[in-house]
């Protein structure tokens, strides 16, 4: 199990690689739902790129890294306008 | 680098979002040859991270041919692609704020009666009883019953991937550098990597699209703007319909797993690569969602994003052929609003492509609309 939050294995990222042909950590994120839960990859991310690098014969440099995406960590939705108005 | 890769192909495709892969698609369908050049990856940008509304209701009048045809490809999505992308006609139910916003429902429905969209109004005692999630503020609304969702991270690559498997050469990572009319033949080139040359020309280039316009003359007066967006940690399912608001705001909907993704506002555009959702704008995307779902005010967000998409004064997009160089055809500027009718834009881009027509009614989406400002003569003669 790579992404406990979306429960995406080791073997659906290589199948992943195999069949859609993802080369790049974001697309695989996409196809996969790898780093999609609520740890948004902070967990997974660099499993998944391990994962990929080796599935794709690739440097791990060469597979990028996930996008960082606002908030940082899940936020409450009812405390977002509090946050929003301060900023 | 070797030398340069030289390509001869019936059509040349500018663009690999959900227009230009299913316009590849459908090419590959009727035996011509395409070459498809994308700058990204195919998909990756506002044709993979919009909202992944598939909706029909609310489009303006002159959109619902298209948007017909474009309902009969997703009804056969699977055949096309091999992948539903979890697309499911689950419903899309426009909400109702006012008497006001009901009447102009009516409205709607009374116009686009000829269309077979199958629209219902629903009143406000028959919502609070079959709707008890849903806030305090919606008087009532129109369900559209066959209109429904998709995940656009899965359908709009596999557009592109279905078109390569049926043959397709796509390049990804290939940005166009050069376009060029020699008055026979386009030449499209990719830094010194390829050179494309072929008969025929589709610009599917989306938010980037008026850069290749320009290039033949023509400058439609296009812009970019980024919707926000967020996504929810997954909660328990209670709702099937996707949801929009009369008069605009905020569209949301919950999605296999259980997310609830929203959108609404605008965002900002970085740069010409990259728009962000915005904390202004997100806060007021919150506050409307749980007005919208008061039980979504324990729900988490986890995480929001923009995307960058052409627009055109009227909302209408771009679809049609150039009106300075022969065998250029358009297809851009969706507004916000491509995803449901993208396969077909791509189809009858496809059926120009071939035919020089298309039977579906694209009259209204003319780039010359926006006539003598659109065109520069001077320019039009000598394409770089």
């Amino acid at each position: 199990m790579v992404c406990r939050c979306e429960n995406v294995t080791a073997g659906t990222l290589r199948q992943t690689v195999a069949t859609a042909g993802a080369d790049e950590l974001n697309r695989l994120k996409a196809l996969s739902r790898v780093g999609m839960g609520r740890c948004q990859g902070r967990m997974c991310g660099v499993a998944a790129a391990e994962i990929l690098a080796h599935a794709t014969q690739q440097p791990l440099q060469q597979v990028g890294r996930l996008r960082g995406q606002a908030p940082i960590k899940p936020i409450p939705i009812r405390l977002v306008p509090a946050e929003g108005a301060d900023a | 680098m070797s030398s340069i890769k030289k390509l001869q192909t019936d059509v040349a495709i500018i663009g690999g979002g959900i227009v230009g892969s299913s316009a590849a698609l459908a090419l590959r369908r009727m035996g011509a040859s395409v070459v498809l050049l994308e700058r990204d990856l195919c998909g990756s940008r506002s044709s993979g991270v919009n909202f992944g509304g598939v909706r029909r209701q609310g489009r303006s009048l002159s959109q619902l041919p298209l948007t017909q045809r474009a309902h009969r490809i997703w009804g056969r999505l699977p055949e096309l692609l091999g992948t539903d992308g979890e697309y499911v006609r689950s419903g899309h139910f426009k909400i109702a704020r006012s008497e006001a916003d009901m009447a102009s429902l009516e409205r709607y429905r009374a116009m686009s009666s000829d269309f077979d969209l199958g629209l219902e109004l629903i009143s406000a005692t028959r919502l609070r009883q079959q709707c008890p999630w849903l806030g305090t503020r919606a008087v009532g609304g129109s369900l559209c019953a066959e209109d429904g969702q998709a995940n656009p991270r899965l359908v709009s690559p596999a557009f592109a991937l279905a078109a390569q498997r049926a043959g397709a050469l796509v390049f990804e990572r290939h940005k166009v550098d050069e376009v060029a009319h020699d008055g026979a033949m386009f030449m499209v080139r990719s830094g010194n990597a390829l050179e494309v040359q072929a008969p025929v020309l589709l610009n599917c280039a989306g938010a980037w699209a008026g850069t290749i316009a320009s290039q033949f003359g023509e400058t439609p007066p296009m812009y970019a703007r980024s919707p926000v967006m967020a996504v929810t940690e997954p909660v328990p399912h209670f709702m099937r319909w996707s949801l929009g608001v009369e008069g605009g705001g905020i569209y949301c909907r919950q999605v296999e797993r259980g997310n609830l993704v929203m959108g609404g506002g605008t965002g900002i555009t970085l740069d010409d690569e990259r728009a962000r959702a915005e904390s202004d704008a997100i806060a007021t995307l919150a506050m409307q969602a749980v007005e919208l779902l008061p039980m979504l005010r324990h729900a988490h967000i986890i995480r929001t994003w923009g995307g960058t998409e052409g627009y055109l004064p009227d909302r209408e997009p771009v679809l049609g052929p150039s009106l300075t160089t022969p065998g250029l055809f358009h297809g851009f500027g969706f507004a916000g609003a491509g995803f449901q009718i993208g396969p077909a834009a791509g189809e009858v881009l496809a059926d120009l492509a071939r035919d020089g027509r298309t039977e579906t009614p694209i009259d209204a989406f003319a780039i010359e609309r926006f006539d003598e400002e659109s065109v520069s003569p001077s320019l039009a003669a000598s394409p770089t």
